[in-house]
């Protein structure tokens, strides 16, 4: 995979100039910032001292296990890791969208002969991930900064206690994302407009997610087994808050990455376009 | 590798399901010269310029372009194309993506901006510079798609039907921008219009349903010296072209489809010098008339004699 980093540099940064001009990231910035106005303008609604006493605990504690539980709600603002729980939990809908459209439409109108004879195929591929990482990830610092600044202000949270939890959380929503972007440059290989990518990865996702669900019914090893083909799995261990779950959660989710991008790249490599 | 073509497939082969559209196709395309290459539809010119700009993978076979695989990094802005059906991005103006293409082609942005306006201006596009691709005609398009193919300083330019959908007059321009860079780059064009490929092409391939049917000089198909080409205003009746290949100068005639009113007449150059006054003379005396009178058997011709 020959890549020459001027001409990436140049893909990504028109990728990112185009994003917040094309149809696709206008849409999947309002739809990102309409949905995360309305959660804030609930947060006011929201007795999250009540996330933090001991009445609480039994409930949290069978949605969560009892350390994630703690970690959540005890050991740090109840409300702004009810942020990140939403945050973490809507992540796959929103990423789905945001990179659904990485080659796809260029593949669809033919874009990619302008682009293939001044730049190398492995080089508009790697290009048009990287622009849909950068965009996701400032998208959820920007809203995750947000957030910080809600529950400081209307949930009288301290600022100098939330801002590391901020950092730590926009890192983990930067790890937990990146499989999902892997997952629509394969599915973007694949087919020949975002619209299709989106509704392919998308349906893939709740697919499994129900097959697993059902399976849970009846073999529970099987759904775990299944349930590996998701990129989520690492999600139990990003709502810890811990170093050695951070690199775990790192250290899979680079596989879950490589795995999904190199599908990807066999079939974009290969393809006529 | 023979450093003196720009382009040579061995046994290249392009197949989608059963049917091939390139195939077995051997073919060696000279530096520096313009050659068309032409063909009934479906005969395999957009599959493969396709091939050799590494649009598409052969199924069989191989092709190389400057002495490298169309894949190669080293050909990456030495090569550029006229896409047939390629879509411009929404929502960007022409300038922009001029400029974006141009930077990907290793212009700084400051030379990206001036590079994409100078072919803007070569396609007469300068006052649209800041139109979206929806705002702007078929043909204004077109001449868009033209002006990234003319960014920078390719070794080889590769036009995929360059006058497809302009006018006349566009099409006189887009002509002399690709004459004017005739001494700089091996240029390859793919048309229906065989008279710009007669006026613009040195060597033309042939191909017939994804074979190579000739690959010849233009003038040895074109048969400039031996014969004159009239575009009648009335179709020649059976009785008038008796008449005419009485004429003792006259070697042949060939007449086109009927109701295409064309009369080719092949002559002997020996047996007189004022052959086309003659000729005119013969047809007064006959009383046809004519609406055009060429020197030479037209392309035109040449490829509806082998593909009726």
């Amino acid at each position: 995979m020959t890549i020459r980093i001027d001409t990436l540099k140049k893909i990504v940064s028109h990728d990112l100039y185009y994003a917040l001009r094309s149809a696709r990231g206008v849409l999947f910035l309002v739809f990102f910032a309409v949905f995360w106005l309305w959660i804030f303008t609930k947060f006011g609604h929201v007795d999250t001292g009540w996330l933090k006493s001991p009445d609480s605990s039994f409930i949290l504690a069978w949605l969560f296990d009892a350390k994630t539980a703690q970690s959540l709600f005890t050991d740090r603002h109840p409300g702004f890791s009810l942020y990140y729980l939403i945050a973490i939990n809507t992540a796959p809908f929103f990423v789905l969208f945001a990179a659904s459209d990485q080659t796809a439409n260029d593949i669809g109108g033919q874009y990619l002969r302008f682009l293939l004879p001044r730049c190398l195929r492995s080089e508009i591929y790697l290009g048009r991930f990287l622009g849909a990482v950068l965009l996701v990830w400032m998208a959820y610092a920007v809203v995750t900064l947000l957030a910080m600044l809600w529950v400081v202000v209307f949930n009288n949270a301290s600022l100098t206690n939330v801002f590391m939890d901020a950092l730590w959380m926009i890192v983990c929503l930067a790890i937990y994302a990146v499989p999902f972007i892997a997952m629509m440059s394969l599915s973007s290989a694949l087919v020949g407009s975002a619209a299709l990518s989106a509704l392919l990865g998308i349906g893939f996702y709740f697919i499994v997610t129900i097959i697993v669900s059902v399976m849970g019914f009846q073999s529970g090893q099987l759904a775990e087994v299944v349930s590996y083909i998701l990129p989520n799995t690492m999600k139990s261990e990003l709502l810890l808050f811990e170093f050695g779950a951070l690199i775990k959660a790192v250290g899979v989710n680079v596989i879950y990455m490589v795995v999904y991008f190199y599908l990807g790249w066999l079939i974009f490599s290969r393809r006529d376009i | 590798m023979n450093s003196g073509f720009a382009i040579t497939s061995r046994q290249l082969s392009k197949q989608y399901g059963a049917q091939f559209a390139v195939h077995n196709l051997d073919v060696e395309i000279k530096k520096n010269i313009t050659t068309g290459l032409i063909g009934p539809n479906g005969a395999g010119k957009t599959t493969l310029m396709s091939l050799i700009c590494g649009f598409i993978k052969p199924s069989g076979g191989e092709v190389e372009v400057l002495g490298h695989e169309p894949d190669a990094a080293d050909l990456k802005s030495r090569v550029s194309i006229l896409p047939q059906d390629a879509h411009f991005l929404k929502s960007l103006s022409v300038k922009v993506q001029l400029t974006m293409l141009a930077e990907l082609q290793g212009f700084s942005k400051q030379a990206a901006r001036k590079e994409a306006l100078r072919v803007l201006d070569l396609v007469d596009l300068i006052e649209a510079q800041n139109k979206l691709p929806e705002q702007m005609s078929h043909g204004m398009l077109k001449r868009c798609a033209i002006a990234q193919a003319l960014m920078g300083e390719p070794e080889l330019i590769l036009l995929d039907e360059p006058t497809a959908g302009l006018d006349p007059s566009t099409t006189d321009n887009i002509k002399a921008v690709i004459k004017n860079l005739q001494n700089k780059a091996t240029i390859i064009i793919s048309s229906h219009n065989l008279a710009v490929i007669e006026d613009l092409c040195h060597e033309v391939v042939i191909l017939d349903k994804g074979k190579l049917h000739a690959h010849r000089e233009i003038d040895q198909i074109v048969v400039k010296q031996q014969a004159l080409t009239l575009k009648l205003s009335d179709h020649p009746t059976a009785e008038q072209i008796t008449q005419l290949k009485s004429t003792e100068w006259i070697k042949d005639i060939k007449v086109g489809k009927p109701g295409s009113c064309v009369m080719v007449v092949y002559y002997d150059p020996q047996q007189t010098d004022s052959i086309e006054i003659s000729l005119l003379q013969s047809l007064k005396q006959m009383n046809m008339g004519y609406r055009e009178f060429t020197k030479g058997e037209r392309l035109q011709e040449y490829m509806t004699d082998n593909f009726r």
